[in-house]
């Protein structure tokens, strides 16, 4: 007989034992294979906007998941060579050489693990049909899914189990090496030493716990402290774990010990002795399932929260499923025709609300802010409770009590997490015409019954007083459609978004709640994946424990029997011991949970305000149900190996509870609404429209291609640095064509991956039709001594395209305006050859952005170098291409300046401070490094030469962003000796800075788009009125110091641009 | 008098993958209350297996055993266990302790199984601690302690309940004549005060002369009895002696050793 066939042999003979191991196995591979093919399902990518984030999340995931597995296996396998070191001993003492049992135990270990990975392929292929199916319905999508069989999921699960079944066998290989033979014969006889525990460590752990607990309840304002708080709360909570199980539970065994009347009492004498017996073996393995526990339960909370802290706040933003404005009669019915022409989607209910608005004042700034107040003539909106009543019984929502007279009912705005208490001692002040009315505030509402829109302060007060309010102010009438299926109206949305009026301020709820679906659908699944496979883990492993335990107590149960003790009073102790290792790791992983959720909840901005109590009481009950499982099952395994027999009442209680789960899941995959249809969009594509340029002259464009010789590239390190840049100058007259606004294979992805986070979909917009003003190559103008020479760098991530209104409409006015990308930051660039490059950055750390900085210096610094040799007449394109007539001798580069967005902000900031040759910049609301900590050295130094900087929007205390609020820019600020300048637009946004804002409100006029996005992207001011300000503010800066013309604009503030504020 | 054990036809065959193997060929046995009865045969011959069949540990492959004149075979699991607690004291050849409890734990398991009250309890202990001299081991857990401390501690467990039925597989193989002297004198008083029934596996000639009744066992069948009436101690032990040197040679050393100390004991 070879070799081989004995491990066959063995592998038969001792079946049971290595069932177990065997069932690990299969699970890894099982769980591995489902998860990896889902990775592959072209199904789901296709069905999936965000393909990309998608595969990045999967990403992510398999990295954790492979950790775990190994992890796991290598757990299990040494449970199982434990077991087997008896049979290890015998072959040596027949005189069998270590070398041949050494072969003989790979073999083994080999069949088995190549027959493993067969089987848990097959198995989860079917596995993972269901849970693309449960995807699927989360995000809402409809694709069939057919079998998934993908090979390149079958090939790398194989090579990922067959390094690990590798590993482990060599390890059963070694294993004979490491042992003596007696400690061989001995291993199963040892008894486990009973544990020493000391008073001492066991208060540690408690101190440890506390301290960890107390830390997770802090608050916490900046990174610093979010970092050392976790940290502390980690530690804490790891180390209190583990010292809770090595020592404070078995002092407190040994004290339900002492306390003879209860440990003299029948089997308690046994169940005691045997978890002191077993503790100091199991307290590892405790420790370990308690932190996982609390990890798995968190991960599932933290995913589910998500997702219904969305679906809840797509309610809460959009409680009817159409709102709008009234308007005129024409418009009104318009709108009527659509809605109640969709069949699919019939009525069930109509109302007009009336609402009056008013000016106000609050006695705190929580409730009413300047920036509110600014925001609307009228700001705060008042609705009757009698209104409010007949809102909130259609829409089920709690009715309102009375209000007395000169009282109100805050709603909470959204995205807040404001209380009732929060509004105690508060008051509102309406300034009416004829007289100001002092309401004092009695309570707060979550429950919202108009559409969201800014700004967003709404109260309720008793009828009279609103008829009082109502006679002397400005009324809104507010007309909402609740309809059937609200979920699935696209079709609807996209009639009505072809028919808005800007003043109506249409919006459904079908816009809000498809915004942002994806990301929460795939959080919930990730992580509710994560969750299980830990969870599932967990109870496996102690399964196999209690298991192989139960094998090696076997004898003691026989001695129990043969002195008259009845199976039934076996199984009580076996139960008993079981539920003590279930229930210890479960109670303080739940505890350890609340802790860590507590954390958390804080941690995620999208997690703010939402009620996680739901999703917490459902993660538990289910962690519960599937633990109860485990210990149905383990119990249930347990008495049939002590004495043949099962406690009946725990295998019927393990069936029911499994059925409830099959149904329970089951129920929430049907009875979610089906999905949509999901079909491309037909609907005429939007073209965008670039504002014309305002100077003298026509504009050209080209493209060039750098490729920098001397720079390895600093992100993907195994080729050299390449750059697109684009060149925009005044032109002599125009070519044949005019430059698209986007390359097609950039606008491509653009459209399925940017154009998806803003809630629109692909194809809704001409992104690659679009063309800007520039003629493509034309002739650059003459100027006696050039052009002045200006740099543009994009914001973190935004391609240069994105920058383009400002840049042509400077290039009008006589420069020459270069915009670069930077390749592998950005998004996607597009290079010659239809070749595009992806974003390749990682983690938004302080150390991924600092580099960030450092290679955008370089780059715009090589670029400048270029234009020099432009100016020399060389042509530094890579492919020779050539350059429009008269380039070289447009350059005056005695006279440089530059400016960028955001990241392109800070970057032109230091881009001055390292190279002379640039003379004047702007940064438009860019961070002057990580802050608080990493400031660039621009920001600790200063410049002497001009710089403005340009900031939108409010910090996080209400303050308008300024040199006066954000520490970078203030340092910056009060080191800077040259000419300075600080403008403010306190109603615009980050984006207000880029095309965004004259393309946002574009897209709003044709399409529906959450009023959210904008406000947050652009802003609530005026928008062409903003892009006029910022593009006059930049235009006058570089007249003034680039082409030295006085620019009266940039002394005060004008009352042309009211939305501009001189920060002094 | 009340027949605590009765056995009739008694057949014990063990299977071993085919071949089949007998041990007991259809003993019939019948344990009157108060006895004190002595099983003497040859290593091999079935005492245990028998034992742990009149204990209901075992089942039998044929025949049947009445129980206080209830059948066995009309008992299920729950009474049968009952009946070990609370009737039958058993001292195992192998001792059967549990290593996961000390010596003072494994010997007060029965009293704990039976709810007894704690006080109560613990005086038991000490007191038959003090009996078998294992009071300084108490504390000790069973890997820690001799072979002969262990007989000890199994046969105090197995008395400390003041059991109606002993069965007692070799109490005295792992002890010295003193120790073994000690534990045949209180399962003797056991016997005579408290009228406890006892039924005690033995090769040695010297413990069966505690016996009133001894009966020899050769190859699965009773090969012949001896009752001790009126006789002494001493007189019974040398018919002992007899009987076993009739039965064969493969006794001849443990006799040997027996009459050595039988030299010293009487
Ligand atoms: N579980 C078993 N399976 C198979 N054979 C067994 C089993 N138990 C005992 N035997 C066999 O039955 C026979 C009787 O065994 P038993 O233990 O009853 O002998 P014994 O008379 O008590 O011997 P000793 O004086 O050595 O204790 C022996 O030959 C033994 O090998
Ligand atoms: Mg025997």
């Amino acid at each position: 007989m070879t070799l081989f066939a004995v491990a066959k042999k063995n592998i038969k003979g001792n079946f049971k034992s290595y069932l177990i191991y065997f069932i690990s196995m299969l699970f890894s591979v099982v769980i591995y294979y489902t998860f990896v093919s889902l990775q592959y399902s072209t199904e789901i990518a296709k069905g999936i906007e965000s393909s990309q984030a998608m595969q990045s999340i999967f990403m992510v995931a398999s990295v954790i998941l492979i950790l775990f597995v190994s992890v796991f296996i290598l757990y299990s396998n040494n449970t199982f060579a434990r077991k087997r070191k008896k049979e290890v001993g015998l072959y040596s003492l027949l005189g069998l050489q270590r070398k041949t049992i050494g072969r003989m135990l790979f073999y083994e270990n080999f069949i088995m693990g190549t027959v493993v990975l067969v089987i848990g392929i097959a198995v989860g292929t079917f596995l993972s049909r269901l849970f693309s199916m449960i995807l699927i319905r989360l995000l809402g999508i409809s694709v069939d899914v057919g079998m998934v069989f993908s090979l390149k999921a079958v090939i790398n699960t194989t090579i990922v189990f067959m390094a690990i079944i590798l590993f482990t066998s060599i390890q059963g290989y070694r294993l004979i090496y490491k042992f003596k033979l007696i400690e061989l014969f001995r291993a199963e006889q040892v008894g486990e030493q009973q544990p020493k525990t000391s008073v001492i460590s066991g208060i540690l752990a408690v101190l440890c716990l506390v301290l960890g607990y107390w830390f997770s309840f802090q608050r916490f304002s900046n990174n610093e402290e979010v970092l050392s708080n976790i940290g502390i709360t980690l530690v804490g909570i790891i180390l209190g774990t583990i010292l809770l199980f090595s020592s404070a539970v078995v002092l407190l065994l040994k004290m339900k010990k002492r306390n003879k009347k209860s440990y003299y009492n029948g089997m308690n004498l046994v169940t005691t002795s045997n978890l002191v017996y077993r503790i100091k073996g199991n307290s590892r393995m405790l420790s370990v399932i308690s932190l996982l526990s609390a990890v798995a339960l968190s991960a599932v909370t933290v995913g589910v929260g998500m997702y219904y802290g969305f679906e809840e706040n797509a309610r809460l933003a959009t409680p009817f499923s159409y709102m709008y404005i009234s308007q005129d009669e024409t418009f009104n019915k318009s709108v009527d025709n659509i809605i109640r022409g969709d069949e699919e989607h019939s009525v069930v209910a109509q109302m007009n609300i009336s609402v009056a608005k008013s000016k106000g004042e609050a006695s705190s700034s929580d409730i009413l802010s300047g920036r509110e107040a600014n925001a609307d003539e009228n700001p705060v909106k008042i609705i009757s409770v009698g209104q409010y009543n007949k809102i909130a019984n259609i829409l089920e929502l709690t009715a309102l009590p009375s209000i007395e007279n000169e009282k109100t009912i805050a709603i909470r705005p959204m995205y807040t997490d404001y209380e009732s208490s929060d509004y105690e001692g508060e008051t509102i002040t309406l300034n009416l015409p004829k007289e100001d009315i002092t309401l004092e505030f009695v309570g707060m509402t979550v429950e919202r019954v108009i559409n969201w829109s800014y700004p967003d302060v709404m109260i309720v007060v008793n009828d009279e007083a609103y008829n009082k309010i109502e006679a002397q102010s400005s009324t809104v009438d507010y007309v909402g459609y609740v309809v059937e299926d609200q979920k699935t109206t696209k079709k609807t949305t996209d009639a009505l978004a072809a028919i808005k009026m800007p003043q109506s301020k249409l919006s459904t709820f079908y816009t809000e709640y498809r915004l942002g679906i994806e990301g929460a659908a795939f959080n919930v699944f990730i992580l509710g994946f994560l969750g299980l496979v830990f969870i599932m883990a967990t109870g496996s492993i102690i399964y196999f424990k209690q298991l192989s335990e139960v094998t090696s107590d076997k004898p003691r149960y026989e001695i129990l029997s043969k002195i008259g003790v009845s199976n039934r009073d076996i199984h009580m102790s076996i139960l008993k011991q079981n539920a003590f290792i279930f229930g210890l790791p479960l109670v303080i992983g739940v505890a350890h949970y609340m802790a860590i959720i507590n954390f958390l909840k804080r941690f995620f901005s999208n997690l703010a305000g939402v009620n996680l109590i739901q999703p917490i009481v459902l993660c538990v009950i289910i962690f519960g149900f599937i633990y109860a499982i485990y210990f149905g099952v383990t119990v249930n395994s347990s008495t049939k190996s002590v004495s043949g027999k099962s406690i009946p009442i725990v295998g019927a209680l393990v069936t029911l509870v499994f059925m409830l789960m099959i149904a329970l899941v089951g129920a929430l995959l049907w009875t979610t609404p089906p999905a949509e249809k999901e079909e491309s969009y037909t609907g005429e594509k939007v073209i965008l429209e670039l504002p014309k340029p305002t100077g003298q002259y026509e504009v050209g464009t080209t493209e060039i291609h750098l490729v920098d010789d001397t720079r390895v590239d600093p992100w993907v390190n195994d080729k050299v640095r390449e750059l697109m840049i684009s060149i925009w100058y005044p032109a002599q007259e125009e070519s044949e064509e005019k430059a698209l606004y986007m390359k097609p294979k950039a606008a491509k992805y653009y459209d399925e991956n940017t154009v998806t986070t803003i809630g629109l979909h692909p194809g809704q917009i001409d992104l690659s039709g679009t063309v800007t003003n520039a003629w493509l190559n034309a002739p650059v103008e003459n100027s006696d001594k050039g052009w002045p020479v200006i740099l543009y760098s994009p914001g973190g991530t935004v391609p240069r395209n994105f920058g383009t209104a400002v840049v042509e409409d400077l290039a009008s006015r006589g420069y020459v305006v270069v915009t670069v990308d930077h390749t592998y930051e950005t998004s996607a660039v597009e290079f010659p050859g239809e070749r595009l490059e992806t974003g390749k950055l990682k983690a938004m750390n302080a150390e991924t952005i600092l580099k960030m900085l450092d290679v955008r210096v370089d780059d715009m610094r090589y670029v400048l170098d270029q234009l020099a040799e432009i100016q020399d007449g060389k042509n530094p394109d890579h492919e020779q291409s050539e350059l429009p007539l008269g380039l070289g001798r447009a350059l005056n580069l005695t006279k440089v300046g530059i400016f960028g967005h955001s990241a392109g902000g800070a970057t032109s900031a230091q881009v001055m401070y390292e190279d002379d040759r640039v003379d004047a910049g702007i940064d438009m609301d860019g961070t002057m490094g990580y802050m608080p900590d990493y400031p660039l050295p621009v920001a600790k130094y200063g410049l002497n030469r001009p710089f403005m900087l340009m900031n939108s929007g409010y910090n996080k205390d209400g303050e308008v962003d300024s040199h006066l609020t954000a520490d970078d820019r203030n340092s910056f600020w009060k080191n800077s000796t040259g000419w300075k300048l600080d403008l403010a637009i306190p109603e615009g946004a980050h984006y207000t800075f880029t095309d965004y804002q004259i393309l946002f409100p574009q897209l709003d006029r044709k399409l529906s788009i959450s009023p959210r996005v904008i406000q947050q992207s652009i802003g609530t001011a005026e928008s062409d009125q903003v892009f006029e300000a910022q593009k006059n503010y930049i235009a006058a800066f570089f007249e003034l110091h680039l082409k030295d013309i006085p620019q009266p604009l940039l002394d005060s503030p004008s009352t042309l641009y009211p939305e501009v504020e001189f920060i002094k | 008098m009340k027949k605590v054990v009765e056995a009739k036809e008694i057949k014990k065959v063990y299977g071993l993958k085919g071949t089949v193997f007998p041990v007991l060929h259809g003993i019939d046995l019948t344990v009157l209350e108060g006895e004190f009865a002595g099983i003497m045969g040859p290593s091999g011959s079935g005492k245990t297996t028998l034992l742990n069949i009149l204990a209901t540990i075992d089942q039998p492959t044929s025949g049947d055993i009445k129980i206080d004149g209830e059948s066995i075979l009309n008992m299920n699991e729950e009474q049968l266990s009952a009946f070990r607690r609370d009737k039958l004291g058993f001292i195992f050849q192998d001792y059967n302790l549990l290593d996961t409890l000390t010596v003072k734990e494994n010997i007060l398991l029965p009293l704990a199984i039976a709810k007894i009250k704690v006080w109560e309890l613990e005086g038991r202990v000490d007191e038959i601690a003090d009996k078998f001299g294992i009071r300084p081991i108490l504390e000790k857990y069973p890997y820690q302690i001799s072979g002969g401390q262990k007989q000890r501690t199994a046969a105090s467990r197995a008395i400390i309940s003041n059991p109606s039925l002993i069965l007692a597989d070799e109490p005295t193989g792992a002890l010295d004549s003193k120790s073994a002297t000690d534990l045949l004198e209180s399962l003797k008083s056991l016997n005579k005060q408290d009228k406890a029934t006892i039924l005690m596996v033995t090769h040695d000639a010297f413990a069966a002369s505690y016996c009133k009744r001894v009966l020899f066992i050769k190859d699965g069948n009773i090969f012949t009895e001896l009752v001790k009436e009126n006789t002494s101690r001493k007189d019974f032990f040398k018919k002992l002696l007899d009987v076993l040197n009739m039965l064969g040679g493969s006794e001849s050393d443990i006799i040997c050793c027996s009459k050595e100390k039988y030299k010293r004991e009487f």
